[in-house]
């Protein structure tokens, strides 16, 4: 059985569907990704996960138990990190804690034991007594994270944790998520780095528009693209073409553009579908290398493209702005 | 116990956050001072202005008395007066003859500003009425300009030679004898700035009747039937009860115009009774409810807060009902208007002298009462509004009109019947009418306060449930 399982979850707000039947995943231990542009039904999902919002349809099961509005004993096993900061300005970092904490039901010696390892796991244990409205933007994030912490939750849910912070809280962040990962925590992972999501993620989901695009590991992810290595040469013999059509398309000089757009350039396009095929595309290439060579003919150089989280996101997605 | 959690957490950020405390604490106190000491003369409640004064100056031509001088020029109302006829030879008088030795004219002297201070002292025993003694008729003058008192009362130069022309029936038939032009035939004038008004016709009044009777009993003992009458019963009474000596009152007069002249007795501020009414009585309980009524503003604040910082999200997502957050959320500041509420009163009581009523008690339903209606309005506007600026134009709005309209500005029996009628649609005006039978009434309608707490409550859970309703909602 999984952490969380989703299956066929549907929100709408009147005439709007805001998820359609979106279904997932998330393993203990794994990190998922959730991708998406603005106004995808992200930050909705998300609040039916948390139990903020009630689902039309479908069903969201945290460790065996239906999450919803009224059901709040799932809630103790889930960690939610909010892109707004949800932390008292007005209180110390540690009464902020001992707030939260007690309000999960910790107490006592358990509650400062927790504390004293959260705040030592994001680094602010010298700052405890301090008003977190005087931290620093970076500060108040990593306190915002410790928060969702204090009760060891089995799944940890973050939507942008690192919006607005320096590197090194960025850093610092992503270590303690790696680290909480390693010791058995579920988490999903909501953010526009696609970065950030392609180091942690061992899947990835892409919604848009309500809808799940895409959701699969990332090479799995990665292999819906071309990978492609462009070799430029000089002019090719008429005669050459049949000896390498299996291996390598010419591209038309029309469709050169920028630079790789040379006169007396032709342009081998040496092609492959994600990184799964690798290991194929370069034999490949050594293959086209072997055979100009053998017909005297000079390489001038090679351009690797070699597809990511970013573009699949963007091809997926589509250029058009969003709200 | 974790709406407790909550409440623990308010408390401590509403301690923290001065600007709550100002408006909820010291705001009312300095409202209340300041409405108390300024408008306190204005509405006629204060003590100090309760109290008729009269500036008296004593004219008397004390150097004339005895003077034939005295018996010239008289210009008192005789109907038929003395004639004397001068003798052959005899000089006619001057007024600077003296008629009497210097002793005798000491004696005189003294009779008259005994008269005098008597009638002012006489005055002054009355409940309310205090007699400053001037120096000049500018001087009575300048304090009624500045409304320092009331009216002025001169003992004009001839008032001792008309005095001495008096006969007891003069006083009798006062409306036709010597005395026919009342208060003018002693020579007492009386001045104020209002001369048509009640209060100075009382004043009047009072002096004159004070006035004959001092002169009643001066000239009663110049009658020998009556001094010996007076003797005898006086005698008897002794004889009758020797522990309760009593003096004869002519042989005192006879006696003080041999002495030193009498003085002007001190003033003696009247003592208030238990219902102590003075202009707290009425500000405390309307001003504690107005500013118990203002944490709605603060309530408001605290929802919108918790709301913009995201940590309400951060309480929903948390294993606790809503009913708990709701309740974590107010009771915060049911505490808070309680100890306001308590605050106010005491600085009432121990600052301001204010009674707490015969039953004192009976109070804590009606605080209480009133801060769950507050505290639940404060819940449902929470509700409506989300921005700060919202917060300040709808909450103050709210308060404020529902304060005026039920009477919290000025005492609410001074709205019209209509009004009195229609602001019952607002939990103010049942408190105030609770507080006005426990702390202005001597026997509080007990089912009247009972009715207002019970109109109170039902406020209260018609705010809650209406708030909890739409708090669900809206989040």
């Amino acid at each position: 059985m999984s952490l969380l399982e989703v299956r066929n979850l549907r929100k709408s707000f009147g005439d709007h569907t805001v998820v359609k039947d979106i279904s997932f995943d998330v393993e203990a231990g794994e990190v998922f990704g959730l991708l998406g542009p603005n106004g995808a039904g992200k930050s909705t999902t998300m609040n039916m996960l948390c139990g903020l919002l009630d689902k039309d349809s479908g069903s969201i099961k945290l460790d065996g138990q239906e999450v919803g509005s009224k059901n709040r004993s799932s809630r103790t096993i889930l960690g939610f990190v909010p892109q707004d900061l949800a932390i008292y300005p007005d209180l110390t970092a540690r009464e902020n804690l001992t707030f939260f904490g007690q309000l999960y039901g910790i107490t006592g010696a358990k509650l400062d034991k927790q504390i004293h390892f959260v705040l030592d796991n994001v680094g602010l244990l010298d700052r405890a007594n301090d008003n977190t409205g005087d931290f620093s933007g970076g500060m108040k994030r990593r306190l915002n994270f410790a928060v969702a912490l204090l009760h060891e939750p089995k799944l940890l849910v973050l939507d942008e944790p690192t919006v607005g912070v320096d590197p090194q809280s960025r850093e610092h962040l992503l270590s303690c998520v790696q680290q909480l990962n390693e010791k058995g925590m579920g988490v999903i992972y909501c953010s526009h780095y696609m970065e950030e999501v392609e180091r942690l993620s061992h899947r990835v989901a892409i919604m848009d528009q309500g809808v799940m695009l895409a959701c699969d590991s990332i090479p799995g992810l990665l292999s819906l693209l071309r990978s492609e290595i462009r070799l430029f040469t000089d002019p090719l013999p008429e005669n050459i073409s049949k000896d390498l059509q299996d291996l390598a398309e010419i591209e038309q000089p029309s469709e050169q553009t920028g630079d790789s757009k040379k006169d007396d350039t032709d342009v081998l396009v040496v092609s492959q579908n994600g990184h799964i095929n690798e290991r194929e595309l370069g034999k490949s290439v050594c293959k086209v290398v072997t055979i100009l060579s053998q017909r005297g003919i000079n390489l001038r150089s090679i351009e690797s493209n070699e597809p990511n989280l970013e573009q699949l996101f963007l091809q997926l997605t589509g250029n058009r702005l969003r709200d | 116990m974790k709406a407790w959690v909550i409440t623990k957490k308010d408390l401590t950020l509403l301690c923290r956050d001065k600007r709550a405390l100002v408006i909820l604490v010291m705001l009312p106190l300095v409202f209340i001072t300041i409405i108390g000491l300024t408008t306190g003369k204005l509405m006629g409640w204060s003590d100090s202005n309760k109290i008729i004064k009269i500036a008296m100056f004593d004219n008397i031509d004390y150097d004339n008395i005895g003077k034939m001088g005295s018996f010239l020029n008289d210009e008192m109302g005789d109907s038929e007066p003395e004639v004397y006829e001068l003798e052959e030879g005899d000089e006619p008088p001057s007024a600077e003859d003296e008629l009497y030795d210097e002793e005798e004219r000491k004696e005189l002297r003294t009779v008259a500003r005994n008269l005098v201070i008597k009638i002012a002292n006489k005055l002054q025993t009355m409940k309310g009425v205090k007699i400053i003694e001037v120096k000049s008729q500018e001087a009575a003058d300048q304090l009624i300009k500045d409304d320092e008192v009331n009216s002025s009362l001169t003992f004009g130069p001839k008032f001792f030679q008309r005095f001495d022309h008096l006969e007891l029936g003069d006083v009798f038939l006062s409306e036709e004898g010597r005395l026919k032009d009342g208060l003018a035939s002693l020579d007492i004038t009386m001045d104020c700035k209002q001369p048509d008004s009640g209060t100075f016709s009382i004043t009047q009044y009072m002096v004159r009747a004070n006035t004959y009777r001092t002169l009643l009993s001066t000239l009663a003992c110049n009658s020998n039937f009556i001094k010996n009458k007076l003797a005898r019963k006086i005698k008897e009474l002794n004889e009758a009860n020797p522990e309760k000596f009593r003096l004869d009152p002519c042989e005192e007069l006879e006696k003080e115009s041999k002495g030193e002249p009498l003085t002007l007795a001190a003033y003696v501020k009247p003592k208030t009774d238990s219902s102590g009414e003075n202009v707290y009585q009425e500000l405390i309980p309307s001003y504690t409810v107005l500013f118990t009524f203002f944490l709605v503003n603060i309530m408001a604040r605290s929802f919108i807060h918790e709301r913009e910082i995201g940590t309400l999200k951060r309480l929903q997502i948390a294993p606790i009902r809503p009913s708990s957050l709701l309740a974590g959320k107010t009771i915060p500041f049911l505490i808070i208007s309680l100890l306001q509420s308590f605050l106010l009163f005491s600085c009432g009581k121990f600052m301001f002298d204010m009674s707490w009523g015969n039953q004192p008690f009976l109070l804590f339903p009606v605080i209480f009462c009133t801060s769950m209606a507050a505290t639940s309005l404060g819940l449902l506007v929470a509700t409506f509004v989300r921005t700060e600026s919202q917060v300040s134009a709808t909450a103050n709005l709210v308060v404020i009109t529902m304060a005026g309209m039920s009477g919290c500005f000025m005492p609410r029996k001074w709205l019209p019947p209509e009004m009195q009628t229609f602001s019952l649609a607002f939990p103010h005006s049942w408190a105030l009418k609770a507080y006005n039978q426990l702390l202005a009434q001597r026997t509080p309608d007990l089912q009247e306060v009972f009715i207002c707490c019970a109109a109170l409550a039902g406020f209260a859970m018609f705010y809650f449930i209406l708030g909890s309703v739409r708090f669900e909602k809206v989040t």
